[in-house]
């Protein structure tokens, strides 16, 4: 598994660390840290990205004795120049830790280096007094998670959620996602509630919907995982969101035949991701 | 052994129902018989009482029997099954009554998913073959495996009836028992409050368990919203309660509660 | 891969799909793969066969993957094991490791970072 962290120099990226660190440590994944720096000529790492990222690094080592983590620390006196605008320093160990900078306008870069790297789901942060803020952009994790090709998990700061909620409301759900809620149910020990969208005429799809959620079903309890099940009607969403969110996370399946961006709002995940008062997975 | 009428059909709710059924016979004696009811309306029924009529009965049924082989062999689940199952054709509640009545049922084990609408419940609960069925009736919800069984009580809630019917089914299984007297409150988070708060109806209720041999291990006054409620007893196997008879804050719980609910007269 | 052999894996998973995709794509690049969905059929087929490189998932009904690993290395020193989880901790991956297993993959993975374990575990034996 590859994960990209996003991060800037606030307290609610700093934060996300003990959760990345614990998911590195479950999965063994390879992990890269990113902040995104202004343009306007640089030709060095901004020094306050680079405190941060040192920071944020030796905190993630900090949560392990030495040689517990299959990572290695990067040096962050040394960053490299990979091309224009771009530095990263590595270290060096059984799994990829990559501390890296880049330049320009911070969701386009950090969209670009996930597909780049082809990772499999990006991390970031947001405050949770204010809806979810960014310094630079304020509504960048709400354009990361919509805009993102892989799995996003936006991280509220000081929230550890007890329950994750899963809606669906189409049968396209595929293997790497239900993996990605394993990792995430596994790390949290939550509890999983796996919701069914209706609309006037039942679940969508013909039986489909249904279908699906009986494999879904058979597949956590294969895993020994607690997971409930529940219908929700339509016009009962908004209200069972909110409500959802103050319990634990909520995740989205966002498949292309997903009319969950239709029903609920015109910026489904933009708005969840804004709103609501706890940590968003979006699955993809 | 208690003789019990599982109604399936294939679909989720079915499959769930159907797993619990097998948690439920490790735990107790059962002696389970399938039931499976084509819903036809008159339009689709065969007319007279010949030939025509026979061979169309037999195709719907033979189509409702092949759905719960199918069922059963999608499931795999470990447990057995009395006789054959037995496939109605008509309405489902009718069908699903006169078996109860005709073969002296004294439990019906049926797969319901929960939905967001508080009237479904209610309707569910108060149709024909719910109102008059002469025996417990459990709605299973969600496969929650685990012997944790609460029992809700109340004002107004007949005790002695209520734990008897229970008792008679569970007698001698090892259970993790707790009673709660549900109290409606606005509030940030549920309140678990002390039992002398209910006044003498957590520990009468305590004595006629203890007379029918089953010990509680907790006993307590929980406050708090329908929501807060439902989601406290998400971690019960089993919830026990007598039929709300209207809809009030008791009926809203049992409603919001995602757990198994045994509902006795 | 190494050019006078075809390096075999077995893939055990209990989830068809894991097989299904990993195959073609392995057979493709020139290995001879089996997979399996019943650890215990791929246990009988352990006993008659060695393997070059066996992957495994860890949560699994029957035995369990991490049984399935040690059996695995008793018989087979040399076989590289490389664990593939949906469900991983720290003390499973920490387990793996203690049980002298190749590399430990959480999923989800994509196909090039499968391919590039097992091209390093392929390297290492030839270098043994």
């Amino acid at each position: 598994m590859r994960i990209l962290v996003a991060m800037d120099t606030n307290k609610y990226s700093a934060e996300i660390i003990s959760d990345v660190t614990q998911l590195a440590a479950n999965t063994w994944a390879d992990i890269t840290l990113l902040a995104v720096q202004a343009g306007g000529g640089n030709d060095q790492p901004d020094p306050d990205l680079v405190k941060a990222l040192s920071q944020n690094q030796q905190n993630f080592f900090g949560q392990f004795q030495a040689g517990e983590l299959p990572h290695g620390e990067a040096d962050p006196q040394r960053f490299n120049k990979v091309t224009a605008g771009t530095w990263q320093t590595s270290g060096t160990g059984r799994k990829e830790f990559t501390l890296k900078i880049r330049t320009g306008a911070p969701i386009k870069e950090i969209l670009a280096e996930a597909t780049e790297q082809q990772c499999d789901l990006i991390i970031l942060g947001c405050s949770k007094d204010n809806g979810c803020q960014w310094d630079t952009e304020i509504d960048l994790p709400q354009k990361i998670a919509r805009d993102a090709g892989c799995s996003v998990l936006v991280i509220k700061e000081g929230q550890i959620p007890k329950k994750i909620t899963c809606c669906l409301d189409q049968n396209q759900v595929s293997q790497d996602s239900l993996e990605m809620v394993n990792q995430i149910v596994n790390l949290h020990q939550a509890d999983l509630k796996i919701v069914g969208l209706t609309g006037p005429k039942g679940l969508p799809g013909k039986g489909e919907v249904e279908k699906k959620m009986q494999e879904i079903l058979h597949y956590y309890s294969a895993r020994k995982v607690n997971t409930l099940i529940k219908l929700v009607d339509n016009e009962d969403l908004e209200e069972f969101v909110e409500r959802a969110t103050r319990e634990g996370m909520i995740a989205l399946w966002m498949g292309k035949k997903s009319l969950l961006g239709k029903i609920f709002s015109k910026d489904l995940v933009g708005k969840l991701v804004a709103t609501s008062n706890s940590s968003a997975l979006i699955l993809r | 052994m208690i003789k019990t009428l599982v109604d399936l059909n294939e679909n989720l709710a079915s499959s769930i129902a159907l797993r619990y059924a097998s948690h439920l016979s490790k735990l107790v004696e059962l002696q389970m018989q399938i039931i499976h009811v084509e819903e036809v309306d008159h339009e689709q029924r065969a007319g007279g009482s010949g030939w025509v009529r026979k061979t169309w009965e037999r195709g719907v049924k033979d189509a409702g029997a092949a759905a719960i082989s199918r069922l059963l062999k999608t499931e795999k689940v470990d447990c057995t099954f009395a006789v054959a199952p037995r496939i109605g054709i008509g309405d489902h509640d009718s069908e699903i009554l006169e078996e109860l009545i005709v073969s002296g049922h004294e439990l019906f084990i049926e797969g319901i998913i929960s939905t967001s609408k508080i009237g479904d419940f209610y309707k569910l609960i108060t149709n024909k073959l719910f109102s008059k069925a002469p025996c417990p009736m459990l709605i299973v919800k969600n496969l929650i495996i685990n012997n944790k069984v609460t029992l809700i009580c109340g004002d107004g809630v007949d005790h002695q009836s209520m734990i008897t019917q229970f008792s008679k089914i569970f007698r001698g299984a090892k259970l993790d028992l707790e009673l709660i007297y549900y109290k409606f409150q606005e509030s940030k988070e549920l309140l678990f409050l002390d039992k002398s708060e209910a006044g003498s109806v957590l520990t009468e209720a305590e004595t006629i368990l203890a007379a029918a041999g089953l010990m509680v291990g907790n006993s307590t006054v929980v406050c708090g919203s329908p929501e807060q409620g439902g989601d406290y007893l998400g971690n019960c196997g089993l919830v026990v309660s007598t039929f709300p008879t209207r809809k009030g804050p008791r009926m809203e719980l049992l409603a919001n509660s995602p757990a198994p609910l045994l509902l006795c007269r | 891969m190494s050019n006078n052999k075809q390096t075999n894996i077995l893939i055990l998973d209990d989830e068809p799909i894991v097989g299904k995709r990993l195959k073609p794509s392995l057979e493709k690049k020139g290995y001879l793969v089996e997979t399996f969905t019943e650890s215990l059929e791929a246990l009988k087929r352990i006993r008659e066969h060695n393997f070059d490189i066996v992957i495994t998932d860890l949560k699994m009904e029957g035995i369990d993957g991490m049984q399935f690993l040690s059996e695995v290395k008793e018989r087979s020193p040399r076989t590289e094991v490389i664990v593939i989880t949906g469900f991983a901790t720290m003390e499973t991956a920490k387990e793996s490791f203690q049980k002298g297993v190749f590399d430990f993959l959480a999923k989800p993975f994509k196909l090039g970072e499968i391919t590039e374990v097992i091209r390093k575990a392929e390297s290492k034996q030839q270098n043994i």
